[in-house]
């Protein structure tokens, strides 16, 4: 039986810049001028796992390597304006506490590196506040196999199911992991929202199962995460992937800053890049039959 | 009779204005002038007396209006491509004189002395205009072999898009949606096919196309940058005729013939492209389900009911198919029905009444059969009233008064299937009228001025947000919405506020060449909203409302005008320089979400915008060899200064348009060989558009590096060249006459110049720690083509 495919909500813009990505490209050498660093700062907490932060700085475009992290920084979490911990540094940039968002606080973080940070010298960052969204959760993941259904080839695919409680403005990013290697190029940025089907379950019944990937070899792990996020978040990962999938044909939009929710607390309007987000997570796995 | 309509236009014009009436007791010469072979009226014929030197032009249905006094007169009628007639005259009473004028076979190398014309570019009125003869432009190199008028336009001064394949087209710095497109008076709210390689105008229904960029007349409003007028073909009203092509892209038809010779004719004409019938013969089978094509027709029925009484009946529907195998398809197209009377009421007075009714739509969705079934409807529908009276009080004054009445509606969205829900439909009433006069007075000065009001009315039923005060327009500052019933008011912008003054004047310095001068201002009421390159065709109009004002322009230009003699040729010489100043044009938030959104205007961010520029063209029409060399020097730049964060672009400088080409050359020529083979070639040169390159890039979790942006449209793309040839081969007609047929061939891009649509920053697929930029472009190597034409 043919599922709906969740590629249909975004099909005609795709479609006719995808007509136009099939002209040629080719790559070519442009001169641009160094950049001064800015930080960024890359922080989800999640009712299920430990609230994480990844601290690096901006580096020039042709720059070629990985971006440099901020090490030694004061990173803290806080609730409702009270400070809830203090981050440890796991690895350079990455810090971390063991502190599971919960409902009705209001979320942040503060970063602050002093005057001897080689990249970014003493500065004062926080984020905007998240509260943890609504989730009803995954109802059903598995993996069913499609036939004789063109355009689609004949395999195995993974299908989702779940439902959105009633009320518009509830959010969704889903994220995939095969064989425990995250999908994460910009073509696998995936948010949605309810304007379309506000309160609606796609369990098979009421509307049709999700159909996300395939065909999937045998033996294959699927996992995926569905977390509820919250509406700035939402369109920053819009603007991400529109940014960096969606760009330099004929219907695309123009290039755009991506601007989070960080803030420099000391020099007002200075770029500060990154996002913290508070998500209600749902997580479940399937494997594809030999 | 006559007192009373001079009564009339005494009391509408003012007494001042009747000088010219009163001065000397005149008689009056009319009539049309048509094509023999055809008996298609002929728009803009110079028709002048001789001895006096006096001249008029027939309009666009062919009449002309010339007072003289008694005596015995000489009148000639000249226009480019025709042999020049000339008829003796004893003219003792009003007179009614029709031409019928024959097709050169040869254009000669002759110099018209059209002796003040409308059509002469030193004498007339009009300046900012830009005109094509469609036979002329059918001898140049198109792409594809597909002769296109809107590609050819972009070779004039002042007439650029965003690059190949760009949907619409950029008038002096204007943006796509400022251009108003009329076919037969109908606008036209998508001019492309094949999103955006070819236009929607079949060049065989085309019998005459002006576009103007400035100067504009008071009869056409509602849009800021430019009004393209283009009228179909009215049917060959002496036999059955017909003409076509079979090309490489697409296939095309017209047939036309009399019912009532000379009485009662009709034309019907039809395109379509198979590109979709080749895919289908592939053996990939993600290719040949794709589909990909586009049809159209035009149709006119022309019935001269007697020597005073005209009709016509005239429509066009194109469509464009899209899908992607099974899994969804779009198709867009425009349709517009065109229904007018024309009555001369009297040898001076010209009366007309249009009805209008012109229909944009577009759907994307599933296939019916689908278990989900997903179907999203969007159309504009307007339906236009227009009544005018033109009075041609004498070779030196001609006065139209004029009335029109749009009503729109507007259905952004219907979704229907598995899930249903819609966009609030939007309606909204566009009243106008307006006064035109053009005026000689003495033997330099020429003169057309006029004043168009315009009123805009939003009506209900609708529901409009409530923002919070001294807040950014976002879902999150709403406190409240508003109700209106059906034909409630929401918002309303008065006859006042709409004011449009339009002014040209001409001053001949000697017989060959004159200066100019023209101030126009221009409203628009409805936007395009759209945040790509280029529109899409799924983009929708929005009307000015609640939260939404109308935009509006004030355009300056001043010219020079020569025709210059130079070994029995003649040249037309321009030399155009132009300011435009707008207000609440749009431009929009950054990652602005414009689907599906009901309260648009939490998107929108209106701006100021101007543009200025040099424009030359020195032209050549007649002869073996003609063309014209266009350059352009110009800039188009737009300031967005909000008021709240997030709402500034570039801190609020002015900053360049996404079409903003400092220079823009075409040189365009074609020589006659002989009556079998011709030749043609053209060259553009154009400086790259701007661009936003990446000052840093940034990562994003654990695979995804960003571009990093400081302002916007601050770099640009390489600069554009390209040269294109075309040979057309005419074989002998048979000795019957009566089949004729050419072939054409081309190539585009000749020297297989990559040209860059845009450069772009991408992450490398196979090494995600390397980030480069990319130059995409649209034809990367040379594109012959050719095309067999018939006519009988």
């Amino acid at each position: 039986m043919k599922k709906f495919d969740i590629r249909l909500f975004s099909p005609a813009l795709l479609a006719l810049s995808g007509l136009w990505l099939s002209a040629c490209t080719d790559v070519i050498s442009v001169d641009l001028p160094d950049s001064e660093p800015l930080v960024v700062i890359d922080g989800r907490m999640t009712d299920l796992d430990p609230v994480r932060v990844k601290l690096t700085a901006t580096a020039n475009y042709f720059s070629q390597q990985q971006t440099p992290r901020i090490q030694g920084a004061r990173v803290s979490l806080w609730a409702d304006g009270v400070e809830l911990a203090v981050l440890n540094e796991d690895s350079a940039g990455y810090y971390s506490a063991n502190v599971l968002a919960q409902d009705g606080p209001n979320y942040s973080i503060l970063v602050e590196t002093d005057e001897s940070d080689p990249i970014l010298g003493a500065g004062v960052w926080e984020s905007l506040s998240e509260k943890l969204p609504r989730s009803l959760g995954i109802d059903t993941f598995y993996v069913g196999f499609l036939s004789d259904d063109p355009p689609f080839m004949d395999g195995w695919y993974t299908y989702l199911e779940f439902s959105d409680p009633a009320g518009m403005g509830d959010k969704y990013r889903l994220r995939r992991t095969r064989n425990d290697s995250i999908l994460d190029s910009p073509f696998d940025l995936s948010v949605f929202q309810d304007e379309f089907w506000d309160g609606r379950s796609f369990n098979g019944i009421d509307l049709p199962a999700l159909r996300l990937d395939g065909p999937l070899d045998s033996g294959t792990l699927f996992e995926i995460e569905l977390a509820g996020i919250s509406q700035r978040y939402f369109s920053y990962i819009a603007l991400l992937a529109e940014q960096t999938a969606q760009v330099g044909g004929t219907f695309d939009p123009p290039p755009a800053p991506l601007s989070g929710n960080i803030r420099d607390r000391q020099i007002a309007g200075k770029l500060a890049l990154g996002y913290f987000s508070v998500q209600k997570v749902s997580r479940a796995s399937a494997i594809v039959p030999e | 009779m006559k007192q009373a309509y001079v009564f009339l236009f005494g009391l509408l014009f003012g007494t001042s204005l009747l000088h010219p009436l009163l001065a000397q007791q005149k008689l009056t010469v009319s009539g049309t002038v048509r094509e023999a072979k055809t008996g298609e009226a002929l728009i803009g014929v110079a028709v002048f007396c001789e001895e006096l030197r006096l001249a008029a032009s027939t309009n666009a249905y062919g009449f002309y209006s010339l007072s003289l006094p008694s005596g015995n007169w000489t009148i000639k009628v000249q226009y480019i491509g025709f042999a020049e007639q000339s008829q003796k005259l004893n003219l003792t009473k009003n007179t009614s004189l029709n031409f019928e004028m024959l097709e050169s076979a040869v254009v000669m190398d002759e110099i018209v002395v059209t002796d003040g014309s409308s059509e002469d570019p030193v004498r007339s009125t009009q300046m900012s205009t830009a005109k094509l003869n469609i036979k002329e432009i059918k001898k140049i190199p198109q792409l594809l072999g597909e002769v296109d008028v809107i590609r050819t336009l972009t070779l004039l001064p002042g007439v650029s898009t965003v690059g190949e394949g760009a949907n619409g087209f950029n008038v002096r710095g204007g943006n796509v949606d400022q251009n108003l497109i009329l076919l037969d008076e109908a606008p036209v709210f998508n001019s492309s096919h094949l999103l955006g390689f070819f236009s929607v105008f079949n060049p065989d229904a085309v019998k005459d196309l002006k576009l103007f960029k400035g100067g504009t007349p008071a009869e056409y409003g509602g849009r800021l940058s430019s009004v393209l007028d283009v009228r179909q073909k009215e049917g060959n009203s002496k036999t059955f005729s017909g003409r076509g092509g079979l090309g490489l892209l697409s296939s095309r038809l017209l047939l036309e013939a009399p019912i009532v010779k000379d009485k009662l004719s009709w034309m019907l004409a039809g395109r379509r492209s198979y590109a979709d019938i080749f895919l289908s013969l592939s053996d990939d089978e993600t290719l040949n389900r794709n589909i990909l094509y586009f049809y159209d027709f035009n149709a006119k029925l022309n019935w001269k009911i007697d020597e005073k009484n005209s009709l016509f009946a005239s429509g066009y529907y194109g469509k464009d198919v899209f899908g992607i195998n099974d899994l969804f398809s779009i198709d867009w197209g425009n349709s517009t029905t065109t229904l007018r009377w024309n009555n001369i009421m009297s040898d001076v007075l010209f009366f007309h009444l249009t009805a209008i009714y012109s229909d944009y739509r577009y759907s994307l969705g599933t296939p019916p059969d689908d278990d989900f079934v997903f179907q999203w409807n969007s159309r504009i529908q307007n339906t236009i009233g227009n009544a005018s009276l033109r009075w041609y009080s004498s070779p030196n004054f001609e006065a139209e008064l004029g009335l029109s009445n749009t009503y729109y509606v507007f259905d952004p969205a219907v979704i229907t299937g598995d899930i249903s829900t819609e966009l609030e439909r939007q309606i909204a009433l566009e009243p106008a009228a307006y006064l035109s006069i053009k005026q000689k007075a003495g033997l330099r000065w020429n003169f057309e001025y006029g004043l168009r009001s315009s009123a805009f009315y939003r009506l209900g039923p609708g529901t409009e947000e409530i923002y919070a005060e001294g807040e950014s327009r976002e879902d999150s500052s709403i406190v409240g919405s508003e109700t209106y019933a059906s034909g409630e008011v929401i918002r309303s912008f008065n006859f006042l506020e709409g004011l449009e003054p339009r002014f040209t004047a001409t001053y001949v310095l000697d017989e060959s060449q004159s200066v100019k001068l023209s101030y126009q201002r221009m409203r628009q009421y409805i936007h395009l909203i759209s945040n790509t390159t280029s529109p899409t065709p799924i983009d929708i109009w929005r009307p000015a409302g609640k939260h939404i004002d109308p935009a509006t322009s004030d355009q300056i230009a001043l010219g020079w005008f020569r025709n210059i003699e130079w070994r029995k040729n003649l040249f037309e010489f321009s030399l155009e320089a132009f300011y435009k100043d707008s207000r609440n044009v749009l431009d929009y938030k950054y990652g602005a979400e414009l689907l599906f959104k009901e309260n648009i205007e939490t998107e929108l961010l209106p701006g100021d915008a101007r543009s200025y520029g040099l424009e030359v063209l020195l032209r050549k029409n007649s002869g073996k060899l003609t063309g014209w060399i266009a350059y352009t020097l110009s800039r188009s730049e737009i300031q967005v200064e909000g008021l709240y964060d997030g709402e500034t672009i570039n801190e609020g400088a002015f900053y360049p348009t996404n079409y903003d080409k400092t220079h823009d050359v075409s040189i365009v020529a074609t020589y006659t060989f002989s009556p079998k083979w011709d030749v043609g070639a053209i060259f553009n040169f154009q400086t790259g558009r701007p661009a936003t390159y990446p000052s840093a890039r940034a990562e994003f979790e654990t695979g995804i590096t960003y571009p990093v942006y400081n302002n916007r449209n601050q770099d640009r793309i390489p600069n554009y060249h390209r040269l294109d040839l075309s040979a057309n081969f005419t074989p002998k007609p048979k000795p019957d006459g009566k089949w004729e047929s050419s072939w054409s061939f081309g190539i585009y891009n000749v020297y297989a110049r990559r040209n860059a649509f845009s450069v772009y920053p991408r992450q490398n697929e196979d090494n995600p720690q390397i980030t480069e930029l990319v130059r995409l472009s649209v034809f990367g190597s040379m594109i012959p083509s050719v095309t067999y034409n018939f006519r009988f």
